[in-house]
């Protein structure tokens, strides 16, 4: 009997943690690792990049505590 | 029972240390100081690395140079001769203290006495083609309200600018063409402007 | 008592930390690394003025881009803080982080050792918005181009990494230290007494990556699972856990690190980390 038990709660565990709360999660990690996506190639193309790499290769005096 | 005042000790002694060694590392060279005794092993001693060399570019010839400036002239080291102490601001169009700094500069390049003079130099245009960086820097010294020439750096400022760490930069240079002085890094303005007066005091 | 994620875990910190801190040799001339890699960041908490830095922090290059004449809002950053949060939510902070390295290992300097008070967590979301998403955007000069406020006014992995390795190289530098750098020197002195006393003290109170990544602690795909049929209620992983998260009530609290600890001190097993969502799957 405490085999069926054991079997049912693990059954149960795998469906609460699939069917509810993993399906709105799922939704919106994906959601999330797309608008990342689009985020990132936008931002891109239109320069954002370029500004980052001008930034971090010239000392930052106001970085490192000189203003 | 023991362990916990030899482990107190450690702490306290490890704590001190870090402190230390923190306030050493953050007071080294502070000109305004803070009363901090900790300072007195610093400066003179300290530099021992590559800055021997800029201790000594008292006697330093700035380097011949043929430039353009922002209006398109031709600017030749000559420029130095023509007053007795040039202010050489070293700035960048992505530097934003070097854009904070500029109006404030235009002000006192008009104020200045007439044997003095600010000149300024661009790190960031990479050549004829560069214009988008160039128009920037024009619209900067226009927002600035700044009059002083503005020269488009090239490879004949390389022996100075390797030194540069970051910008701002202002070098002092006299009418013969020599660094007086030592460099300013950061904005300053009235740090120049000291330095300046002491200068001419001086002559 | 298994060891499994602690060990993991210090090895991959110390990797991360040498990928991302690659080019010792800028040490000796006080410069930086210029090149392209720079217009890409790394998930954790650097400073891209630092000799060693191989990539932009994204803390720094989000104030660059927002704080730019020609942007208000970087997309760009934003998308990656995005996907390295979905990814890994605060995970970042556990196992890439090089400053929160160098805080865990700062904490085990011998010392009691104290509780954060719950009301300290919340500053680093007035850190993150104040200094990190106003300021550069809205205080700006005349050409547009606003500060990088976070990283020059409190920053204190720039002071540390950044800093004091460039001001012990150059003496001009040295000569340019005035009140400001007063400041972040204290901001750093306090930050390290701190993490002596309080674990991860900066991460907590302050920093506003973490804050950032704590946020997607809820939907990230690396995370933390509590089997609550195997759970004992022992309380053990309350106890071990650094941030002073209770995993049981709230595995996915935006303070948790998923360093694992808990997991590794569970003595049913009732704890998961990683990227699956299974439970286990024979109950034995």
């Amino acid at each position: 009997m405490d085999n069926n038990t054991d079997l049912k709660l693990s059954q149960n565990c795998r469906k609460k943690h699939f069917k509810i709360e993993s399906r709105r999660k799922t939704s919106l990690r994906i959601a999330g690792l797309l608008t990342a996506c689009a985020f990132v190639v936008y931002g891109f193309s239109r320069g954002e990049a370029a500004v980052v790499l001008n930034k971090a290769v010239n000392i930052c005096l106001e970085c490192i505590g000189l203003g | 029972m023991k362990h916990k005042t030899t482990r107190r000790k450690k702490y306290t002694a490890l704590c001190t240390a870090l402190l230390s060694v923190a306030v050493f590392a953050g007071c080294a060279g502070t000109p305004t100081g803070s009363g901090n005794t900790e300072n007195t092993t610093t400066s003179p001693a300290g530099n021992n690395t590559a800055e021997t060399a800029q201790a000594e570019q008292e006697s330093t010839a700035f380097p011949a140079f043929t430039a353009t400036d922002l209006d398109g002239s031709t600017v030749t080291e000559s420029i130095f001769a023509e007053k007795d102490l040039t202010v050489l601001n070293i700035w960048g169009t992505f530097c934003g203290p070097c854009i904070g700094e500029m109006p404030e500069l235009g002000e006192w390049a008009k104020e200045m006495p007439d044997n003095v003079q600010i000149v300024g130099l661009i790190i960031d245009i990479n050549g004829e083609e560069d214009t988008e960086h160039r128009d920037l820097a024009i619209d900067i010294t226009q927002k600035a309200g700044v009059d002083f020439t503005n020269l488009i750096a090239n490879a004949d400022f390389a022996p100075i600018l390797k030194d540069v760490i970051g910008v701002p930069t202002t070098l002092f240079i006299d009418g013969e063409g020599n660094l007086v002085g030592d460099p300013i890094v950061g904005a300053d303005v009235d740090g120049y402007k000291t330095f300046v007066e002491d200068y001419l005091n001086g002559q | 008592m298994k060891l499994k994620f602690t060990i993991k875990r210090r090895l991959l910190q110390f990797i991360a930390f040498g990928c991302s801190n690659a080019h010792l040799l800028n040490f000796k001339g006080g410069r930086i690394y210029t090149g392209k890699w720079k217009q890409f960041c790394s998930p954790g908490l650097h400073c891209y003025s630092c000799p060693a830095a191989g990539f932009a922090c994204p803390i720094g290059a989000l104030q660059a881009v927002n704080g730019s004449r020609q942007f208000s809002f970087s997309f760009y950053v934003a998308g990656l803080l995005l996907a390295f949060g979905v990814l890994l939510g605060r995970a970042v902070c556990g196992w890439l982080c090089p400053f929160g390295l160098l805080q865990e290992l700062i904490h085990k300097i011998p010392s009691p050792k104290r509780k954060l008070k719950k009301g300290f967590l919340y500053i680093k979301y007035v850190v993150l918005v104040v200094f990190v998403l106003i300021l550069p955007v809205a205080v700006t000069d005349y050409m547009g181009m606003g500060k990088p406020a976070f990283c020059q006014y409190i920053c204190p992995a720039g002071t540390l990494e950044g800093g004091l390795f460039l001001l012990a190289a150059h003496e001009s530098l040295r000569k340019a230290v005035g009140a400001l750098f007063s400041l972040k020197m204290a901001i750093l002195v306090l930050t390290l007494i701190g993490c002596i006393f309080f674990y991860r003290f900066f991460c907590r109170t302050l920093c506003p990556l973490g804050a950032i990544y704590g946020l997607f602690n809820k939907i990230s795909i690396f995370h933390l699972e509590v089997d609550s049929h195997r759970c004992v209620g022992c309380g053990k992983c309350k106890e071990v856990c650094g941030m002073e998260v209770d995993p049981v009530k709230t595995p996915d609290s935006p303070e948790c690190i998923r360093c694992g600890a808990c997991v590794d001190v569970c003595p049913a097993d009732a704890l998961r980390l990683g990227f699956s969502t299974k439970c286990k799957k024979n109950l034995s």
